[in-house]
């Protein structure tokens, strides 16, 4: 079958009919997917259909063109487009629906109508391009073409109703997203400062944060909190140990205290809880290193809701004032021990005296050495009552000193020749060792005498035999005394503790344990040193005290 | 044969004049100057009767006391506690036996020759 002019003419307007169907189908298909992928939501689904439909309309034009197109395919060719088309748009207005959601908004109603009168339109088409297809094939050239500027301008109308809804739908969306846009924009300004403000008040809670600890850490007290079971919540610091903090967290608070003061821990937390009253105590604790030391411990309760939920304390360090109060006790038992030993001396000798005196011929070397007993007795109680009585007037600064220029090495002579008898009685020997020229220093010539005198009279107490040896030397800017006996000695942990007050390494030690103490006041208050050195128990002590020499104008 | 009292007491002077009380009595007098040296002593040999000082260096007068009893042949030896602390300190302190006297310093003469003399009597039986 060979095809005439008015065949061509009609196969001619055909193709235009098609070429303009199809670049309006890619206009529209295109505005859709532009709306849709402006709001980022483009379904692969609506792609591929899109692929399939360009390929299919392909397929139909060139099997239209061809010599030959059997009946059959060109109808199913016609159906498949129709159907794809409708399904694009049906896809097309889903994923719209599902981008409208997103947006918190709700479906332009115009929307989906369009979309599937748009559908119906295609299938319209398909169904022509059909008839077409199929008319031409059977009828030759018998499509006249009135009726195809008809169905031509009736399709344009459609499309052209159906693209104006498409738009004003387009528009709705647009000015529903804008307005969305808009509220979003004064919801993010509200959140925005809502977050500026939280920050603010983060940060001042923060610095509030930062002013307590550092108080509660800086504090010179142990402060920490208890909960209902004893566990301590809560500790600033822990003194002088190597463990970490964090340990003691959770631990029974109780078990820090000393054993025999535990019990009274527990109750006292027990009343708290239960009384909410604030109580004080004192406590002995275990230290890291073992030492017993005393506390005043402050409980008090942490009210929440009606109810104590934890009991603060705060432990004050009180050992220096409980170790002076133990250090008083002893002193009184000590004073009352060391005056009562020379008194019973001074009552026995007396006794004795008498009974010797009523014989008709009393033994007088017997009296004479009693005697001598009774009043190097009476000595002794003065010699204490005096040094305590120094000792509480040093406490209270009550001493002053004279300062002019004193000889060491005339005084060290002085001293030696006064107490040597005293020493040789106790079977021990006191020498001097003072070379010619020494400087003088500026004092308390009494005082510094009475420094000597005590060294002296350590060194006898503690020792049972040899030599007890003062010596002095200079180096030009100082002088230098040392007193060495081959007594006791002293223990190394104790070479610092003997010039403490009221210090006796042992209990049967002879007087109160005040005479190096005072020693040592007097050194200093002239500006110099005194220690002591000792290889160990029994091994001898040497005592050593430097004072600076006077300047060469006071010396000449 | 000669009764003999051994003195424990660190004070020199003390030790002169329990020497002077006990003169003409007619007993030995040994004279220790603290605890050690009188148990190294008593090891050697045992006196009638035994004048204990509480408060001493190197071992303490209780700590000699409770060794003494320990030994079966210085168990049964009389003593006469002598000391500055009171009878009660004195008691808690050792836990005396009925072989044990105590006098607390000063004493008059006559107190310590009857504690002695009591010592020695019971050294008899």
């Amino acid at each position: 079958m060979k095809p005439g002019a008015e065949e061509l003419i009609s196969r001619g307007m055909l193709e235009r009919l098609m070429e303009e169907m199809a670049s309006r189908r890619d206009a529209i298909v295109e505005e859709w997917f532009e709306a849709v992928g402006r709001t980022c939501f483009v379904p692969l689904a609506a792609c591929a259909l899109r692929e399939r439909l360009g390929g299919l309309l392909d397929r139909f034009v060139s099997l239209w063109l061809a010599e030959s197109i059997p009946d059959e395919e060109a109808q199913r060719v016609a159906e498949e487009i129709g159907a794809d088309l409708a399904s694009l748009h049906l896809v097309n207005a889903e994923a719209l629906g599902q981008t409208l959601r997103i947006l918190g908004t709700s479906l332009p109603c115009d929307l989906p109508g369009a979309a599937h009168d748009l559908g119906k339109l295609h299938l319209r088409q398909a169904n022509l391009l059909q008839r077409l297809a199929i008319g031409y094939y059977r009828q030759g050239c018998t499509i006249v073409l009135d009726e195809q500027e008809q169905i031509r301008s009736a399709l344009l109308v459609e499309l052209q109703a159906a693209d104006a809804r498409l738009r004003a739908a387009h528009d709705d969306l647009e000015s529903r997203v804008a307005q969305r846009t808009a509220e979003l924009a004064q919801i993010n300004t509200e959140l925005r400062n809502e977050v500026a403000e939280r920050l603010r008040v983060e940060q001042e809670l923060r610095d509030s944060k930062e002013r307590w600890r550092s108080l509660v850490e800086n504090a010179p007290d142990l402060i920490g909190t208890v909960d209902r079971q004893g566990r301590i919540r809560f500790l600033n610091r822990l003194p002088g140990s190597a463990v970490p903090l964090e340990s003691v967290i959770g631990a029974d608070a109780a078990s820090f205290a000393q054993w025999d003061y535990q019990e009274d821990v527990r109750r006292t937390l027990h009343d708290v809880f239960e009384t909410g009253v604030r109580v004080t105590r004192e406590i002995a604790f275990t230290s890291v290193t073992g030492n017993r030391v005393w506390y005043a411990i402050s409980y008090g309760p942490i009210w929440q809701d009606g109810e104590v939920v934890e009991v603060l304390f705060v432990s004050r360090n009180i050992d220096r004032r409980k170790k002076l109060e133990q250090a008083k006790d002893n002193l009184i038992h000590d004073v009352s021990h060391e005056l009562r030993t020379p008194l019973a001396k001074i009552r026995m000798s007396l006794e004795l005296l008498g009974e010797i005196a009523a014989r008709d011929e009393p033994d007088m070397e017997r009296a004479r050495r009693l005697s001598h007993l009774a009043l190097s007795s009476v000595d002794s109680v003065l010699d204490t009552l005096e040094d305590i009585l120094d000792l509480s007037r040093l406490e209270a600064g009550m001493w002053s000193y004279e300062a002019e220029p004193v000889g060491l090495g005339a005084l060290i002579d002085l001293v030696v020749a006064d107490m040597a008898p005293a020493a040789q009685e106790k079977g021990l020997v006191l020498a001097a060792e003072v070379p010619a020229a020494l400087p003088l220093v500026v004092g308390d010539r009494d005082k510094l005498q009475r420094v000597l005198v005590n060294l002296i009279d350590n060194a006898v107490k503690f020792s049972r035999k040899g030599t007890i040896t003062l010596a002095a030397g200079t180096d030009d800017r100082a002088v230098h005394v040392t007193v060495a006996d081959e007594g006791e000695g002293i223990l190394p942990e104790n070479r610092e503790r003997v010039f403490e007050r009221f210090f006796q390494e042992k209990k049967s030690s002879h007087g109160v344990g005040i005479g190096l103490s005072i020693c040592k006041a007097i050194v200093e208050a002239h500006g110099g040193k005194i220690w002591v050195e000792s290889e160990g128990r029994g091994l001898g002590a040497t005592f050593h005290a430097v004072l600076p020499a006077a300047p060469e104008e006071e010396a000449t | 044969m000669t009764a003999r009292v051994m003195i424990v007491e660190d004070d020199v002077e003390l030790q002169e004049l329990y020497t002077h009380m006990l003169d003409g009595t007619g007993w030995e007098i040994e004279q220790m100057y603290d605890g050690t040296q009188a148990l190294a002593r008593l090891q050697e040999t045992v006196p009638d009767a035994l004048i204990l000082d509480v408060v001493l260096d190197e071992m303490g007068g209780d700590v000699l006391y409770h060794e003494m009893r320990r030994q079966p042949r210085l168990a049964d030896l009389p003593v006469v506690i002598v000391s500055v602390l009171s009878a009660e300190r004195c008691h808690t302190l050792m836990q005396v036996d009925d072989k044990t006297r105590f006098l607390r310093k000063p004493f008059h003469r006559q107190a310590l020759l009857e504690a002695v003399g009591w010592a020695m009597g019971r050294g008899d039986e």
